[in-house]
């Protein structure tokens, strides 16, 4: 990274392509690198800050400043959990940061995060690296609003052997400009990980997730849920490395696509030679709602070993059924209404968090405001 | 259930040292537009095949080797020398009119009775050049063409203008132009209307030395109305170095037509092969594609259908088995681009001593496809600790009405199921092959049954032979 510049970076790849001869790139990457050229060009800025009333929260990611409540932080170097050199833009974003993060350590309790970015055009990198240990809740947001900014958003956590972590994570992207989201998972021995993202994309959203399970007997549970509408654009990548034994990993997506937006659920679920008896299990379903709306799935199984106790995954394009709806409507129940809580049941299958299902009903009624029947 | 393989079998199916023979022409070199020139002079080639063969020499130039396939960086293919080899002056009609050494690769491998028991016609390509194609009398009075293709260049220009190239395209990839600038031997076959063809026909490809390329081309047109069973067989002898095959098939289901293409690969573990296969499917079509790939020491091929015709059905069912350090890059792709098609694609992989298996599949639905509908289902069976499974399905979905599912699982062999089948007396290699034989039950289900005993008595030799897996 050292000595690199910017100009350089747009020789880089984009995106890696060792995958498969027919993946494409779901990702617009036109609208990254009109900002990676003014960049080059100086004709826009780095960082910004945002004032505003964040009570509730104990941690505020503001622009480029990290305000706490109660809490310590430090900086200090990234993880490199999300590997640096993946990618142009992750490449980017490391160069921004200059090997700098913001560390907080998380034991035990219930913490509340927030990330804001200015509403003007410029690049904001932020990065944060927590520590989690014991029992430990963590609701992180991501909030754009409006803003015309790239936001190139990586949170590295680090969590500890035994621990319990909840985490969920929500997103509502801005409709005017690109976004980085980035993901970074390390879990030690005998961990309890149960995770959720929500997402509303924006313009365009990339939204990655990385957890690499380097202890034994850890239980991983991932939850996705977007909800794609207007114009947006999603490209959700989660993967998953199996490195420990006795491990099980279970991943479940569930997407709703409306108007013009096109969404894309990827990853990859890999069980490394050495990690005996582990289990994974990757299931993507998509509910496109109007004629317009794109939807791809890809998920994939790497195997590295043939002393695995479960592989799976599994695709598919879901739809809301007349039969469903007409049982329903004999039951009393009115068509719109029914044609609703079918879609929370897709939506919300395997959720058990009320703040979740809160914000997912929230989101479907602002998506479900017009007439898509 | 299964039986014991008995150990004359055994030395019947193991692959055979090759055998010798005199060749008519034979061109060496690197791949050059001399080279190219050269092989289309020999073949007495019209000139519009000529340039076809020089562009897509330019294409290969271009086009960048894929990074993507697993492997592939092991394989020098600049090692290969050879590739253009004519074994005879024509093709003969007569098992008796074959030079005595190349009759007797034949008759090693059972095809002159194979052909009088079971096929309606039969083609074999030796190296570079279709050296016996036979058709039986009753398909020549339906009016059922079948013919080298190279003669096929020369008798039918126009029919095979409007197919050939047009299905895979030499653009695509750097492999498909290779395979275009030099493709030679293979076979062209043409259903007329109407005409529904009893028994399958096949075409059997064999390369008979090492550090040579083969590039075969095989082109089938069932017109509207008529059914055609076509068996590819692949074979080799052993080698001490290894050989590169880089075939092509190209298939045109014309409107209410059946196509069945059933490939039976047991290429030595000397052979590196890529095959480019596709099949276009007109309006209530069906196009079926059976594959079982037992050998080869590196295999990517990708069977795909292009649903163009309202209605139009395709099925793609591959068993793949990787029992040593070899690599099987495998998998089907579905393309929908008319309302109302249909396509299911059932993957069944097995690893083992360090073998990989990889599924590559690609489900896409055009904004037109309405009410589309496609199942994948992959499965695969790890028998050690040292084998791998990957799987890479895609899909992309552009019509909301289309119905798309995709299931893949990966396993291993119970210690219950093995322990049950041993406590009945069986062997472990014997317990493991029966587990295997039940483990694809569905895709032999599908093919024909002279060929069901074939491929069960070569997986059956793959897990038995010294003393089973594992």
């Amino acid at each position: 990274m050292s000595g690199r510049t910017y100009t350089e970076l747009l020789s880089i790849p984009v995106q890696e392509y060792s995958d498969s001869p027919t993946t494409r790139s779901y990702t617009l990457w036109r609208l990254y690198n009109e900002y990676l050229e003014k960049l080059v060009n100086g004709s826009i800025k780095i960082g910004g800050e945002v004032s505003g009333d964040y009570r509730g929260y104990d941690i505020v990611y503001s622009g480029s400043r990290l305000k706490t409540y109660g809490i310590g932080f430090r900086e200090s170097q990234p993880l490199n959990i999300i590997n640096p050199l993946r990618d142009r833009y992750t490449l980017l974003h490391y160069m921004l940061m200059d090997r700098r993060s913001y560390r907080v350590e998380l034991s035990g309790g219930v913490y509340r995060i927030l990330s804001v970015i200015p509403v003007e055009k410029r690049i904001i990198p932020q990065h944060l690296v927590l520590r989690v240990s014991g029992e430990t809740s963590i609701y992180l947001d991501i909030l754009s609003g409006d803003s015309r900014s790239y936001r190139s958003f990586f949170t590295e956590i680090d969590v500890e052997p035994h621990a319990r972590l909840n985490l969920v994570l929500y997103v509502e992207d801005t409709p005017n400009a690109p976004s980085l989201i980035d993901l970074g998972l390390r879990i030690g021995d005998g961990s309890k990980v149960n995770m959720v993202y929500v997402a509303r994309p924006g313009r365009m959203t990339r939204l990655l997730s990385t957890a690499i399970i380097e202890g034994g007997d850890v239980e991983l549970h991932s939850r996705g849920i977007v909800l794609s509408m207007n114009d947006s654009r999603i490209d959700n990548i989660a993967n998953y490395v199996v490195k420990g034994s006795g491990s099980y990993i279970k991943h479940l997506f569930t997407g709703l696509g409306l108007d013009r937006s096109v969404m894309a659920q990827r990853g990859l679920g890999r069980i490394a030679y050495g990690a005996e008896s582990s289990s994974i299990e990757y299931y993507s379903e998509a509910l496109p709602l109007t004629p317009s709306a794109k939807t791809y799935l890809q998920p994939r199984l790497e195997i590295d070993t043939g002393n695995v106790s479960i592989a799976k995954h599994a695709a598919r394009i879901k739809h809301i059924l007349p039969e469903q709806v007409f049982y329903m409507e004999t039951r009393g129940i009115p068509g719109e209404y029914a044609r609703r809580m079918l879609i929370r049941g897709f939506l919300l299958q395997e959720v058990y968090d009320r703040n979740v299902a809160d914000r997912v009903d929230k989101l479907l009624d602002r998506c479900l405001s017009k007439n898509y029947y | 259930m299964a039986r014991a393989v008995e150990l004359e079998e055994f030395s019947k199916l193991e692959y055979l040292e090759p055998i010798p023979y005199r060749h008519e022409v034979e061109i060496r070199g690197r791949i050059t537009r001399g080279l190219i020139e050269e092989i289309s002079r020999v073949k007495k080639e019209p000139d519009w095949m000529r340039r076809l063969r020089l562009r897509a020499l330019e294409y290969f130039e271009k086009l960048p080797t894929p990074k993507w396939l697993y492997g592939l960086e092991s394989i020098d293919l600049e090692e290969i020398t050879t590739y253009y080899v004519k074994p005879i002056e024509e093709p003969v009609k007569s098992w008796d009119e074959l030079p005595g050494e190349i009759r007797s690769i034949y008759e090693r491998l059972g095809l002159p009775e194979t052909y009088a028991r079971y096929l309606a016609g039969l083609t074999t390509v030796l190296d570079s050049e279709t050296v016996y194609s036979a058709m039986k009398a009753y398909l020549e009075k339906l009016g059922v063409i079948m013919i080298p293709i190279e003669e096929s260049v020369r008798k039918y220009p126009d029919l095979v203008k409007r197919y050939f190239s047009r299905i895979v395209g030499f653009a695509e990839h750097k492999f498909a132009a290779l395979h275009y600038a030099l493709w030679s031997g293979g076979v062209f076959v043409y259903v007329p209307k109407g005409v529904k063809v009893p028994y399958p026909v096949e075409a059997f490809f064999y390369v008979g030395r090492e550090l040579e390329g083969q590039f075969e081309h095989s082109l089938i047109v069932v017109d509207e109305d008529a059914e055609l069973t076509f068996i590819e067989g692949c074979s080799a002898p052993r080698f001490k170095r290894y050989s590169f095959h880089d075939g092509a098939v190209e298939l045109y289901a014309h409107r209410n037509s059946k196509i069945t293409f059933v490939t039976v690969q047991n290429w030595s573990r000397n052979i590196v092969n890529f095959n480019n296969k596709r099949a276009i499917a007109e309006e209530d079509s069906y196009v079926e594609w059976l594959e079982g790939s037992v050998g080869s020491k590196y295999t990517a091929t990708y069977p795909s259908t292009v649903l163009k015709g309202r209605g139009s059905r395709s099925s793609s069912l591959v068993v793949s088995i990787s029992n040593g350090p070899y690599i099987k890059d495998t998998g089907s792709k579905m393309i929908h681009l008319a309302p109302d098609t249909r396509s299911k694609i059932v993957s069944k992989s097995i690893s083992s001593k360090r073998g990989v298996n990889i599924y590559r599949g690609l489900i896409y639905v055009s904004e037109n496809a309405a009410n589309a509908r496609s199942y994948t289902q992959c499965d695969s069976l790890i028998l050690d600790e040292e084998s791998k499974a990957y799987t890479y399905p895609i899909i992309e979905v552009k019509n909301r009405t289309a119905e798309i599912g995709h299931e893949a699982t990966t396993g291993r062999i119970s210690e219950e199921q093995l322990f049950y089948l041993q406590s009945r007396g069986l062997r472990e290699g014997q317990a493991k092959s029966i587990i295997v034989l039940g483990f694809i039950r569905d895709i032999l289900r599908g093919l024909p049954l002279e060929y069901v005993s074939m491929l069960s008595r070569v997986i059956q030799l793959e897990f038995e032979r010294f003393g089973g897996v594992g």
